[in-house]
């Protein structure tokens, strides 16, 4: 899984946000705000990453249970592909 | 991801300009009453794009007045600096200059509905607003209906 071209994270004043750039930004003109651990799975997500190694990242850097991690991964990967943001 | 929120420009000001530098888009909704009828606060917005050259006289421009304050207004005259009105206006700003445009606008949309630049609308609306005579007749009208209510 990763984002698709065109899209990056800025933080503005207290916000993570998500903007698109170039010829991204002319077929997706809205602001996508992130939470903490929307700002985690994005930046991992930009890298590009399987589904496995999000899991396992963020075992390993949360303290979270397995199935607490999925749900929440599986959650943000349905928001980003219902807009459109994953290649 | 229609949700719309007030925003502080001057906190997106340097993330606008990135996105226009990148050759992309920015989509903003104008607030006030200052480009009335054709911008209505809340309901219709606009695209801004970097202008590849100087602004033509007729183009919106988004700018930033030396006292911070973030501006969307047609171009009157491009002489000697521009000289900017909005479209509910009929006082002219003197004073911008290239150094102030941050974009200018490349789409209208009137609520959801884009409204083609070059039709034959906008292209009416643009050379009957050119009129300041127009202007003064069609805000006094208005001004006389909302006094009847």
């Amino acid at each position: 899984m990763k984002i698709k071209k065109g899209f990056m994270l800025r933080k503005i004043g207290e916000q993570n946000v998500v903007v698109a750039v170039g010829e991204a930004s002319r077929s997706f003109n809205g602001i996508i705000r992130l939470n903490d651990s929307g700002r985690y799975l994005w930046e991992k997500l930009q890298g590009g990453i399987s589904e496995q190694e999000l899991l396992q990242a963020m075992l390993n850097d949360f303290d979270i249970d397995e199935s607490t991690a999925r749900s929440d991964i599986a959650a943000f990967v349905a928001k980003l592909k219902e807009a459109g943001l994953l290649e | 991801m229609n949700k719309q929120t007030a925003f502080n420009l001057a906190e997106y000001d340097e993330t606008i300009r990135e996105v226009l530098d990148s050759g992309g888009a920015f989509r903003i909704y104008p607030r006030g009453t200052s480009m009335l009828p054709l911008l209505r606060e809340g309901v219709d917005s606009v695209m801004l794009e970097k202008p590849d050259d100087v602004l033509k006289k007729g183009d919106i421009a988004f700018y930033r007045r030396d006292n911070g304050g973030y501006v969307l207004h047609r171009v009157i005259k491009t002489k000697g600096g521009y000289v900017m009105c909005g479209d509910n206006h009929l006082m002219l700003e003197n004073g911008i200059e290239q150094r102030h445009i941050i974009g200018r606008v490349c789409a209208i949309y009137r609520g959801d509905k884009q409204l083609s630049m070059n039709g034959p609308k906008y292209r009416f609306y643009c050379l009957l607003w050119k009129s300041f005579f127009i202007r003064r007749v069609y805000f006094r009208l208005r001004s006389l209906k909302n006094g009847r209510k």
